[in-house]
């Protein structure tokens, strides 16, 4: 798959960050179909996701495309398992406010977050471990 | 699945990086490999074949339970 170079992923977390900012500080709700700066901020987020999720890595292998499908299988189990157990509290509790609104966001945001973890932290982990094993033989 | 690339890296002097640059991938690709976390593909392994001079079948090696 044809994928954006790598310097659009810097270019996403800044726009994100941005983002970030503005709902942050945005006193009226985001969905209010009123107010067009609302769809703005949100269309701002999501497309700042997809330009994270749909760049290169620096070096992109044939690893980091089997941990591109492997984190899209796990973000969609944790989203989902997270919805569930949202409407299991709101059932349980007879409280509407614990229904999950999450949305497509949030999914992306997940994949995000497993991406880097995948590609990052786990390496730089199993290294250190590897390290000291190696110490102790 | 077992491999002898660490083995055949040694007997080229070669670090993982040397190797990672030497078929364009990561250096973590390489260490992924080595620790058996993670099967390259056919191309893959045939290009590192192709950097020891020796053939796929000396460098993994079938387990019982495969």
């Amino acid at each position: 798959m044809k994928l954006l170079p790598n310097y659009f992923k810097l270019i996403g977390f800044i726009l994100y960050t941005i983002a970030s900012v503005l709902a942050t500080n945005y006193s009226f709700n985001l969905d209010d179909v009123h107010k067009p700066a609302g769809l703005f901020i949100q269309l701002i987020t999501l497309l700042s996701l997809v330009l994270i999720i749909f760049s290169k890595q620096k070096i992109d292998d044939e690893m980091v495309k089997y941990n591109r499908l492997k984190s899209l299988q796990i973000s969609i189990l944790v989203v989902v398992l997270l919805r569930v157990l949202y409407k299991c509290f709101a059932f349980y509790f007879e409280d509407d406010k614990w229904l999950p609104e999450f949305q497509i966001n949030f999914l992306l945001l997940v994949y995000v977050i497993v991406f880097h973890f995948l590609q990052i932290v786990l390496p730089f982990v199993s290294q250190k471990i590897a390290k000291l094993k190696g110490h102790e033989e | 699945m077992r491999n002898n690339l660490k083995v055949e890296r040694a007997k080229l002097n070669l670090t993982q990086e040397d190797l990672a640059q030497k078929i364009e991938v990561s250096r973590q690709t390489i260490n992924a490999i080595e620790s058996s976390k993670y099967v390259p593909s056919t191309v893959l392994a045939l290009k590192l074949a192709r950097v020891f001079k020796t053939t796929v079948n000396e460098l993994f090696e079938l387990e019982k339970n495969d």
